[in-house]
């Protein structure tokens, strides 16, 4: 194990937010070993010895938790404290079973994976008043080194999977944070509308994905709207094969066909092919996010991105949604958020990807 | 030339084509191998996605999201074609890894 690595991703304080016991698996018979090492400094083994009672004090509670609610499931319920998000890591080692193992000694990539993932509970937290996934402090897995020379990052329905790229087109796909965001947020919408991932609700669960992820990222860096590069999706991904066609992302939500774009996307309503896969025809609600926000101007997650968070979590959404279904519940959102200048920054976007207007007066 | 009988199709398969679809990035690839040029492996594994019966339209698609998806195309020797629509976690290892998308 090494000590060092583990004893600085718990002084994170990003890392202490998120869950202050649990940072990574440890068995606690091996936290309570090693606190009890005199070969380790005395401030170590005071961090292990902490983690080490922590845990057990946490495990007590879910124990406690646990029977109580066989007990009388409807009183515990009501009173339960909000439960907060604790992060598992595995690592794939190379193969395709799920999750892999536990991580004991956190390498680079696994301390940028949990820093990140962190990050994103946050923003959800502090942007968007939710607790994790399912707004109920669900714990959030992530596996890395998945697979060999694996181009993807994907959300299989419980948890995050990121594989290393094939160091030429993409590389490790957990170094782009809104990549992070992206898996994550497939995760709220599993938990929401469920839009079927196919056809227009399909390209709109991907867009969503897409928008919280480049305004997570954008938060993360203080970028406002205006910078070009916030809205960018994968642009921590491409290697050095793409970097020298001219590529620079997967995805630009402001120019989504745009010849930087690995993935260019069409940008009209017109334009979208039916039969496309859910990733080509999402450039048409992201490129309408994209234009609301910079019309509003400022920093995205002050308003816009609390407008689609509002809708995304609106009872309203179908999980068939149409693109034009979507937006109108947009445009009403917008007017809670921020009255009828707002919606009619709402509308004036969607206008301006062709998405049926009749439908939104409707 | 090696062939191998497709169950269904009853002629014998000479060509293979995949094309993968989906993940993050959305980038289509394909690739097109004789079936004689595969490798003992890789015949067993069209072997078995000509068997499990499956054919063209919408397969349960793997849970989740991002995932990829498979379409394979039989070629028989007949002419005829043969179009499996496979998700990503009913692929073989040894077919999935030979269809990667290239730089435009």
């Amino acid at each position: 194990m090494n000590l060092r690595s583990q004893s600085d991703s718990l002084d994170n304080p990003s890392a202490r937010r998120l869950c202050p016991v649990c940072c990574f698996i440890v068995p606690p018979s091996v936290l309570k070993a090693y606190s009890r090492d005199p070969a380790i400094d005395p401030a170590t083994r005071k961090s292990l010895q902490d983690t080490y009672v922590e845990t057990e004090r946490l495990r007590g509670l879910r124990e406690a938790h646990r029977i109580a609610t066989l007990r009388d499931p409807q009183r515990f319920v009501a009173e339960l404290a909000p439960h907060v998000p604790v992060q598992h890591l595995y690592d794939c080692n190379h193969r395709k079973n799920l999750p892999g193992k536990p991580v004991a000694t956190p390498t680079a990539g696994f301390k940028t994976a949990f820093d990140t993932t962190a990050k994103v509970v946050e923003f959800y937290k502090t942007v968007l008043g939710r607790n994790s996934v399912d707004n109920k402090g669900f714990d959030l897995v992530s596996s890395l080194h998945y697979d060999r020379k694996y181009d993807n990052a994907f959300w299989d329905g419980r948890q995050m999977v990121y594989g290393d790229g094939d160091g030429k087109l993409f590389t490790e796909m957990y170094l782009s944070p809104d990549v992070i965001g992206h898996e994550l947020t497939h995760g709220v919408t599993q938990n929401e509308s469920a839009l079927r991932y196919e056809g227009e609700s399909g390209a709109l669960n991907e867009s969503i994905s897409d928008v919280f992820g480049v305004v997570f990222n954008q938060w993360l860096n203080q970028w406002a709207v205006t910078e070009a590069k916030g809205w960018l999706v994968g642009a921590g991904i491409m290697a050095s094969a793409a970097q020298h066609k001219g590529f620079t992302c997967l995805r630009d939500m402001v120019q989504p066909s745009a010849k930087h774009c690995l993935s260019p996307q069409p940008e009209r309503y017109s334009q979208i092919d039916p039969t496309a896969d859910v990733h080509v025809n999402s450039g048409v609600p992201n490129k309408a996010f994209a234009t609301f926000a910079r019309s509003v101007g400022g920093q995205a997650w002050t308003s816009a991105i609390k407008v689609w968070y509002g809708t995304c979590t609106n009872r309203q959404l179908r999980s068939d949604a149409t693109f034009a279904e979507f937006a109108a519940l947009t445009v009403a959102s917008a007017n809670k958020v921020g009255g009828a200048s707002l919606a009619a920054k709402c509308k004036g976007a969607w206008q301006e990807v062709e998405v049926s207007l009749a439908a939104l007066d409707a | 030339m090696s062939t191998s009988a497709d169950a269904a199709g009853g002629a014998a398969i000479q060509t293979v084509r995949i094309q993968r679809r989906g993940g993050l990035a959305g980038l289509p690839a394909s690739v097109e191998l004789h079936y004689a040029a595969l490798s003992v492996t890789q015949r067993a594994a069209v072997d078995k996605v000509a068997a499990a019966g499956a054919t063209r339209g919408s397969p349960a698609p793997s849970a989740g999201a991002d995932r990829f998806s498979f379409r394979v195309e039989l070629v028989h020797a007949s002419g005829d074609t043969r179009v499996i629509d496979m998700p990503e976690d009913a692929m073989p290892a040894s077919l999935a890894g030979l269809a990667k998308p290239a730089l435009p």
